[in-house]
């Protein structure tokens, strides 16, 4: 309520003046249906109401800016109930100076160091309240100075029993930063360094449905560099930075008994590199990215409770993913969810412009953890992780220890102007290993124990994806237009065994002792048919379809649960199997103003940005009605 | 009584408040530079596009937006595409724009405070300026005939007759 008084205050006197400007935006989502709640077999479905409205005021004098967002909702589509000032920022910039006051929003470098952002959609906030001043000197020296809070909170993603939509806990850190940036200190070429100071409080637990768990403070200090060269058809950039991370009173998380397998230590340190480069001379352009984010290693036991575990990077931290994000809903929700802590990789990406229609893009990306971890049994029987790291920086491993991930990608876009059609096609195929599990220990008979030979057994998943993402519209006469898309996507989850005989003074090569593997497909297809006239009303219908769940769940076979929509179907023998539909009219009240009207089944699925990836249930046999305006 | 008070003083206030204008914005264009609003009105109509890599329909509305600077650039159009992807992608969007061969001008917003600041909601986001930093049409969101619209809003605010382009 104090920042409350404050902001309405200022911002009162602030247009009090004639000459102060305003403006608004209002977004409203109002929805009820059913989430589902994953039982393994036979999942439930709970109902719920959202009900989401955000204003944003933004007022303006001369060189002072405050722009407002507040919030109702009870609750959310996904995220905590809030009603009142939800984010303000009070700004002031001329030529030498910026001072920002409230909810900061931004990066330093590329974001290794420091990213601020949100996204609703995704629950994620990473902003700090508090204050960031900025100083040019001289137009080639820029000084900033960053101070404040930020409190966020972390998803999970999808497990059994568990209510997606709510954070799964929440933490706070208090940061400071200082950055200084220098340019054109040798031609086109600019150089930057800063320093950051966290301090914060993480919850940490071992159980995700047990409420038992302990506030634990943390402190980081991160000092890094980056460097960029800029010129008409090259642009290169740099970024390391080191992080020395202290978890204070580390014997009060052992104070419970079933905490103590697990051992951390008081102090550690990592790091992280990346690196950008682009060439474009022309008609075609080639970008080369490496990554190499190496802040904390973690065993798989360790790596089981991942999302609490205290040597995790910062909120604040965000580097790049370096791999393709896709815009296709089947590609998007089998996204590859980064580890920002220990990832190493690369991507290229090579666009083309064949000629006036025709624009080609090719995306391939691979990556890797740095360890593979094996659980070894020595001849006394006595159970420890051997942990073999990669020695070659930005190379990532293919070997199923270290949870390669690879996808290939080339899109096509053509347009053809007497017919104002426009199509889209793309082919991706991508392979990540999503589980592994080794344990080795050594061979024996019953009289002699050989030390050389271990036995490797390793047990993994594999996903293989092919996505075929398409849309195609068309311009009808009036201003009517038409558009179809359509993708498709074939996954193959591969469960393998495999016995390994390794011989540890490598005079022998390894050999295979057994190989079990079991392929489990699946078939994913989504379409949506639209058809309007620009700028007043378009209808869609929307079809999404999964062969068969990974739960076991059969989706829609009950006609006692049919909605409407559903009951029509199936009236013209439709079958409705593992299908969810919907409808959604928009309509223009003006250029500015949209109401839109949803209504039938979406399937839940990974939404990503920025390499950050949350679980979005689906709603079933809903209704969703939005209306956005801004003037 | 604080809360009732501040309430009523916002309200009278906001009236006598001006609508429609475009807030104070700074470009950070794709060559390093920063340029303000008031710079680039001077010299004529000017249309803000705020777009994203990611964002199929706003690549598709692109392609449009930079034939109207080609066509209407001597009549004094400025088209200014603010790309809001994170700092991260500028290797890839300078790319991009390259391969493409688009002679309008490429701004980052990578923060986003300025299309917060305009109160964009969704992209593409679509505002159209006259050179005294009035707002003459905006439009979220794209599907195609938007351009056709556009387009006219563009050639009203130039003061040119559709038949003669």
């Amino acid at each position: 309520m104090k920042y409350g008084f404050f902001v309405v205050s200022a911002f009162a006197l602030s247009i009090s003046a004639q000459d102060a400007n305003l403006s608004f935006s209002l977004s409203s989502f109002k929805g009820t249906g059913e989430t589902p709640i994953i039982q393994l077999g036979k999942s439930e479905f709970y109902p719920y109401d959202f009900n989401e409205h955000f204003l944003d005021v933004s007022v303006w004098r001369n060189q002072w800016t405050l722009w407002t967002n507040l919030e109702y909702s009870s609750p959310p589509r996904i995220g905590s109930s809030f009603a009142g000032l939800r984010k303000f920022r009070l700004s002031f910039e001329n030529d030498r100076y910026s001072i920002k006051l409230g909810d900061l929003y931004g990066q330093i470098g590329r974001g290794l160091g420091l990213n601020m952002w949100e996204n609703q959609n995704i629950d994620w906030d990473s902003s700090l309240r508090g204050i960031w001043i900025n100083r040019d000197f001289s137009k080639r020296f820029k000084f900033d100075f960053i101070a404040g809070k930020a409190k966020g909170g972390r998803h999970l993603g999808v497990g059994e029993g568990i209510d997606p939509r709510r954070r799964d806990f929440s933490e706070d850190e208090n940061i400071l930063a200082i950055s200084g940036y220098a340019s054109k200190i040798i031609r086109n070429t600019d150089f930057g360094a800063y320093l950051i100071l966290m301090n914060g409080n993480r919850s940490w637990f071992t159980l995700r449905e047990s409420n038992d768990f302990q506030n634990v403070k943390v402190s980081s200090l991160k000092p890094g560099i980056f460097g960029k060269y800029n010129s008409e058809d090259v642009d290169i950039f740099f970024e390391f930075t080191s992080r020395i991370m202290r978890i204070h009173n580390v014997e009060s998380i052992y104070s419970t008994p079933s905490f103590k397998w697990y051992s951390y230590q008081p102090k550690t340190s990592g790091r992280g590199i990346y690196f950008s480069s682009s060439y474009f001379p022309g008609n075609w352009g080639l970008t080369i990215e490496l990554k190499d984010y190496l802040f904390d290693n973690a065993n798989p036991d360790q790596r089981n409770h991942l999302p609490f575990k205290l040597g995790r990077s910062s909120l604040i931290t965000g580097p790049p993913s370096t791999f393709k994000e896709h815009s296709s809903i089947l590609l998007s929700r089998k996204a590859h969810v980064m580890d920002p802590d220990d990832e190493l990789g690369f991507q290229v990406e090579f666009n083309y412009q064949a000629n006036e229609d025709l624009f080609l893009t090719l995306n391939y990306s691979r990556s890797s953890r740095h360890s593979s971890f094996e659980k070894n049994t020595d001849e006394f029987f006595n159970s420890y992780w051997n942990n073999k790291k990669l020695s070659t920086p930005f190379i990532p491993s293919s070997n199923y220890g270290f949870h390669p991930f690879h996808e290939a990608y080339v899109e096509l876009n053509y347009r053809y102007d007497p017919f104002g059609m426009n199509f889209t096609t793309g082919l991706s195929q991508a392979n990540e290993v999503m589980l592994y599990f080794g344990q080795s220990y050594i061979t024996s008979d019953t009289i002699n124990i050989n030390t050389d030979e271990y036995r490797l057994n390793e047990f993994f998943h594999q996903r293989n994806l092919i996505s075929i993402p398409s849309r195609l519209s068309f311009n009808l006469p009036k201003n009517l237009y038409f558009s179809l898309d359509m993708e498709h996507q074939w996954e193959g989850m591969d469960l393998v065994r495999k016995t390994s005989i390794i011989n540890h003074n490598k005079t022998l090569s390894d050999s295979l002792e057994n190989l079990d593997k079991e392929v489990l497909p699946y078939y994913y297809r989504y379409s949506s048919i639209t058809f309007g006239k620009a700028s007043r009303f378009s209808i869609s219908f929307l079809l999404d379809y999964v062969s068969n769940t990974k739960t076991g769940d059969v989706f829609n076979t009950d006609p006692k649960q049919d909605n409407d929509l559903e009951r029509i179907l199936r009236r013209n023998e439709i079958s409705l199997r593992n299908k969810w539909f919907g409808v959604e009219a928009s309509m223009y009240l003006n250029p500015s103003t949209i109401i839109t009207l949803f209504y039938g089944s979406i399937q839940g699925g990974l939404k990503c940005d920025n390499g950050v990836c949350v679980y979005v249930p689906g709603i079933d046999d809903s209704s969703v009605l939005s209306f956005v305006t801004n003037f | 009584m604080r809360k009732e008070f501040s309430v009523v003083f916002l309200f009278a206030s906001i009236l006598n408040a001006q609508f429609g204008e475009l807030p104070p914005i700074k470009f950070d264009l794709i060559n390093g530079e920063r340029i303000k609003f008031e710079d680039l009105a001077n010299k004529g109509v000017v249309v803000i596009d705020y777009w994203a890599l990611w964002c199929a329909p706003c690549l598709n509305k692109m392609s449009h937006l930079d034939r109207f600077q080609k066509e209407f650039s001597n009549k004094g159009l400025k088209i200014v595409s603010v790309n809001i992807d994170s700092e991260r992608s500028i290797s890839k969007v300078k790319s991009y724009i390259s391969s493409r061969g688009y002679s309008m001008l490429i701004a980052f917003d990578s923060s986003r405070e300025n299309f917060r600041l305009v109160n964009g909601i969704s992209i593409p986001y679509t505002i159209l300026v006259n050179t005294d930093g009035k707002i003459l049409y905006r439009h979220s969101g794209y599907v195609p005939g938007d351009e056709t619209i556009l387009r006219k809003k563009i050639q009203i605010a130039l003061k040119i007759s559709s038949d003669n382009s």
